[in-house]
């Protein structure tokens, strides 16, 4: 059950659409208030959002001007730079597809197995899933019951 | 900050994670139907061993999916919508923090494409 968002951004080619979600001045514009994400793999990162919740990030993979991912977990009471198990994360995908007026750019975020759950589940750990609309399915028949 | 567990998706995880089994999906959803009822009952009544319905039904309650009371010798679990209406929550919050994250780089993309704010 992942979300999915698509933009059309006019007039913005691929390198600056590269820099809009990479470069901290660009980031600090959109994506939170206080942005500390650099665009190397394995680099820990990050986000203060609009709402004042404090995000740390770790970068997953870097596909220069085409596709930028990180996992991402609500800061834990201690101020985590590490996961912490318990603590659940979620996958942010964004990727960049030049178009006739400027560059498509798709975000998709999932959340990720909670570590606490994986270890019961032999089939968990931390590969992000997508789940099935028949969730949604369910969801709605238990609520509309409810 | 005070919504923040309703705000982040990657709260709902434990909870997506427990529906993302289609077992554990048929027995919710069969306990959801069948109102509190028992492992056992729920194992007669479904192709799945006894043993596994214990096992899933463990997962569902550790999510905050289902919940179980001791009515005389026997436990008998139910549904709990509660858990999925959070669910529902983190994914309409953070969709629609996404929309306002969007909302915002498209008009940083304008400024951005019409010369303001380069490097």
């Amino acid at each position: 059950m992942a979300l999915e968002r698509d933009v059309q951004l006019d007039d913005v080619d691929a390198e600056l659409a590269w820099e809009l979600v990479t470069r901290p001045e660009d980031l600090e514009a959109w994506l939170g208030v206080e942005v500390d994400l650099d665009a190397a793999p394995g680099a820990s990162g990050r986000v203060v959002d609009v709402d004042g919740t404090v995000r740390r990030l770790v970068v997953e993979q870097v596909d220069e001007g085409r596709r930028l991912t990180w996992r991402w977990w609500t800061e834990g009471p201690t101020g985590d730079t590490e996961h912490v198990p318990g603590w659940d994360a979620s996958r942010v995908e964004i990727s960049l597809t030049p178009t006739e007026h400027g560059t498509a750019l798709r975000v998709v975020e999932t959340p990720l197995a909670s570590a606490v759950t994986a270890s019961t589940d032999a089939a968990g750990g931390w590969a992000g899933r997508l789940f099935d609309l028949q969730v949604l399915g369910l969801v709605a028949t238990i609520l509309i019951r409810a | 900050m005070t919504d923040r567990a309703g705000r982040s998706l990657d709260r709902a995880g434990p909870t997506l994670e427990a529906l993302a089994d289609a077992t554990r999906r048929t027995l919710l959803r069969a306990v959801a139907d069948g109102g509190p009822t028992t492992a056992t009952q729920l194992a007669d009544d479904l192709p799945i061993t006894r043993q596994a319905v214990a096992k899933q039904l463990a997962v569902l309650e550790a999510a905050g999916l289902v919940r179980s009371s001791r009515v005389g010798r026997e436990t008998r679990f139910s549904a709990c919508p509660e858990a999925l209406l959070d669910v529902g929550r983190s994914l309409v919050s953070a969709g629609e923090a996404w929309d306002r994250r969007i909302d915002r780089l498209t008009a940083r993309a304008r400024e951005r494409a019409a010369g303001a704010g380069s490097p």
